[in-house]
């Protein structure tokens, strides 16, 4: 039971890595922002807040591409 | 150092930077890797990202960096920590954030005091006679 248990564990473990690495990648669209108080915040794109400011970094980063 | 200069250097050393910029409220110091019109754009927006960020805390606590990944490329901005300079960067989504920071970091150490002129130091009788005291 205990050895069905720490399987199961572990198969859900590899999944959430496999998962997690998934996300940091390449792909991912996030804005991470650092106040002077030493505290960060990360804002995903389905956020108001992640939507708004990354609208302005599409903006740069498409002049430069498109440059 | 000139700012163009460090720019320039900057995307050297790193080739995951595609474009940078020193700028402070929204006027352009120095650029590198794009056109005088394009870097307008990136300027702008990073006024606009800085703004925006801070807009989010009611406290008025002030935004130091902001980094925002995209699929095709990241956009990085960081303020001079006690000044209102600061320095953004377009990179190659493959760009290590730490390294990016740290390089725009440099760029607005090496230039501080290039945006205004130096006052100039006045020597003073104390001054002319203190290299005979060291003896």
């Amino acid at each position: 039971m205990l050895r069905r248990l720490l399987a199961l564990l572990g198969l859900a473990g590899g999944a959430f890595v496999l998962a997690y690495r998934g996300r940091v990648g390449s792909g991912r669209t996030f804005v991470d922002v650092h106040y002077e108080d030493g505290s960060f915040v990360t804002f995903g794109p389905r956020s108001a807040e992640g939507q708004k400011l990354l609208r302005f970094a599409e903006r740069a980063v498409g002049a430069v591409h498109g440059s | 150092m000139d700012a163009a200069q460090a720019l320039a250097d900057l995307l050297e050393l790193s080739p995951e930077v595609e474009a940078a910029a020193l700028f402070r409220r929204g006027d352009t110091l120095g650029h590198a890797g794009v056109d005088d019109d394009t870097v307008g754009l990136i300027v702008g927006a990073a006024g606009q990202l800085l703004d925006g960020a801070g807009e989010l805390r009611s406290d008025g606590t002030r935004v130091t960096q902001v980094r925002a990944a995209l699929g095709d490329g990241c956009f990085f901005v960081v303020r001079e920590p006690e000044g209102d300079r600061a320095a953004v960067a377009v990179t190659t989504s493959r760009a290590t954030p730490g390294l990016v920071f740290y390089d725009l970091k440099r760029a607005l150490a090496a230039t501080a005091g290039e945006a205004e002129p130096k006052p100039r130091r006045r020597r003073t009788k104390q001054a002319e006679e203190e290299p005979g005291d060291a003896s």
